[in-house]
């Protein structure tokens, strides 16, 4: 081996730290996460509080696990007309092997056009909002995280900010959106739900990295949820269009 | 612990930190190992993508007249027309601005179905065929043999025959052109589906679709239905990307726009949430 084979010898982690059986060192008898052993995180706390735990490395406190557990709720299902969700019905309903639908889903949910890969953008605009004054603030262009869903504001992700910016544990990112919703609402623009999760990270001591992916796992019910209905459909339940409803341009 | 005679992880801590595989190895600098052949030597500039493709699913180093035969029915497995399902999901990708890989993937998994894509259903068809010949060897007649499948919609549920979109399957003809052309003789597997399609045609209306004429070639071909399965994983890939770059710059939400009403609701009325009990 050439001494410039700068490689680690071993996979390092500070998440997990497995205590092996006394008989086979193959097998682990606990398991903690951060320090915390998982059977007394079972007795003791919520999926919600261990999630947080993953994430960031501490138990949150309880209005922090509020916050966190409101927003779970408020992604949980993007609706039946979302491309991710779409895409995960197409392939449900023609007999995609069923543990292929999440991958699917969270695939297509991770673009960079109002997907996941736009909540760490969105999380870094608001970020650097954060820094700024209020006269800074009423130049700047419209921010990541901010924009518009078929030519207006989005109403539903309005009502959801306004129930998480009302929680004891919402902090200056979430406040500094509500203040960007009055401040762009004269031109339809809106919070987008890429810029709640981006807000509520930034709240939550949640990395720009770890909000890509949290995103992802928490829109993934409702994609889990919309993709297994249509399992149970016949293939001709949904519709595939006519030769007459698909028009090809061919180019002379 | 450690002695090799009463260790008995010794095959685990065998493996602690080491590979062991006889798939090829990459020696830095000077070539590849692919199997038993050199990448360099053996088959760079002289044998095809395909030939490759298939040594490296299978561990065999195909003909070149298979393999023009594989990718030609590769090309007709993969439609630009975002209809076809897995296309639709690309199509979805693309509209989120995705990345290719992602979006290709993800058509590719959606694929991966037992109703249409050329993977799965190829093993699925295989399966079928292989165990249909040895019926038959047996000394099963057709009839029997169509009789003791299930049946759909009134029609024998048999994997390769007929298609999800009932139509005519305009890919036979130009394979059985092709397979001539490219000197192979019908096996015991595309005789019997011949057959199999004659009476299901004059039975049921329902004819061979290229999943079955595929099953039946490759089964003449020595192959199991696990190695087609893995070797046409990706067939659709082609027509998932098209699809996929079509929607790309595309206007959010204009593929396949939907309103709310659009969406047809059959589940149970609006209801308020019951109270935390103390």
């Amino acid at each position: 081996m050439t001494k410039d084979f700068v490689y680690a010898k071993q996979a390092s982690t500070q998440i997990t730290a497995e205590v092996s059986a006394a008989e086979n060192p193959y097998l682990a008898v606990q398991q903690h996460i951060f320090g915390y052993e998982l059977v007394e995180l079972m007795q003791k706390r919520s999926f919600t509080d261990v999630l947080y735990l993953l994430l960031t490395g501490e138990l949150p406190t309880a209005a922090q696990a509020q916050l966190l557990t409101q927003l779970q709720i408020a992604l949980c299902n993007a609706g039946p007309r979302h491309p991710a969700t779409r895409a995960v019905m197409t392939a449900g309903i023609s007999k995609a092997r069923p543990e292929h639908l999440l991958p699917i889903g969270l695939q297509v949910l991770g673009g960079e056009r109002q997907g996941a890969a736009a909540v760490a953008e969105a999380w870094q605009a608001l970020q650097d909002c954060l820094t700024q004054s209020e006269v800074q603030l009423a130049q700047q262009p419209l921010p990541a995280g901010f924009g518009q869903v078929y030519a207006g504001i989005d109403p539903l992700q309005a009502r959801l900010l306004t129930q998480l910016s009302s929680l004891p544990a919402a902090g200056p990112a979430l406040r500094l959106c509500k203040q960007l919703q009055s401040h762009w609402q004269s031109q339809q623009q809106g919070i987008l739900d890429i810029g709640l999760c981006a807000a509520c990270c930034l709240d939550l001591g949640i990395g720009k990295r770890e909000s890509i992916g949290l995103f992802q796992l928490l829109r993934a019910p409702g994609l889990l949820a919309h993709g297994m209905e249509q399992t149970h459909r016949p293939i001709t339940d949904s519709p595939l269009l006519s030769d007459d409803d698909y028009e090809f341009q061919q180019d002379q | 612990m450690n002695s090799s005679k009463t260790n008995k992880y010794a095959f685990w801590d065998d493996r602690r930190g080491r590979i062991v595989t006889k798939i090829g190895k990459w020696v830095g600098g000077e070539d590849v190992q692919i199997r038993q052949y050199s990448l360099l030597h053996d088959l760079f500039m002289q044998k095809s993508y395909m030939q490759v493709l298939v040594l490296n699913a299978t561990g065999r180093l195909i003909s070149a007249e298979l393999a023009c035969w594989l990718e030609n029915n590769f090309m007709v497995m993969s439609y630009p027309d975002a209809r076809i399902w897995c296309n639709q999901v690309g199509a979805f990708a693309g509209q989120m601005q995705a990345s290719p890989s992602s979006a290709t993937a993800a058509g590719c998994l959606a694929a991966d179905s037992r109703a249409y894509g050329g993977s799965l259903t190829s093993r699925l068809a295989m399966q079928f065929i292989q165990r249909a010949v040895q019926q038959i060897q047996a000394g099963m007649t057709l009839e029997e043999l169509v009789s003791s499948v299930p049946l759909r919609h009134g029609k024998p549920a048999i994997i390769g025959f007929a298609r999800p979109v009932s139509r005519h399957d305009e890919r036979i003809e130009p394979h059985r052109n092709m397979t001539a052309a490219l000197g192979f003789a019908d096996g015991p597997h595309l005789t019997l589906a011949n057959q199999l399609s004659d009476y299901l045609l004059a039975t049921y209306g329902m004819g061979i679709n290229i999943g079955g004429y595929t099953a039946a070639f490759m089964s003449d071909q020595g192959f199991t239905p696990d190695d087609v399965y893995r070797i046409k994983n990706l067939c659709v890939a082609s027509g998932v990307t098209a699809c996929y770059i079509d929607q790309l710059q595309q206007p959010q939400h204009s593929f396949l726009a939907l309103q709310c009403q659009d969406v047809r609701y059959d589940g149970i009325a609006p209801r308020s949430v019951p109270e935390v009990e103390p």
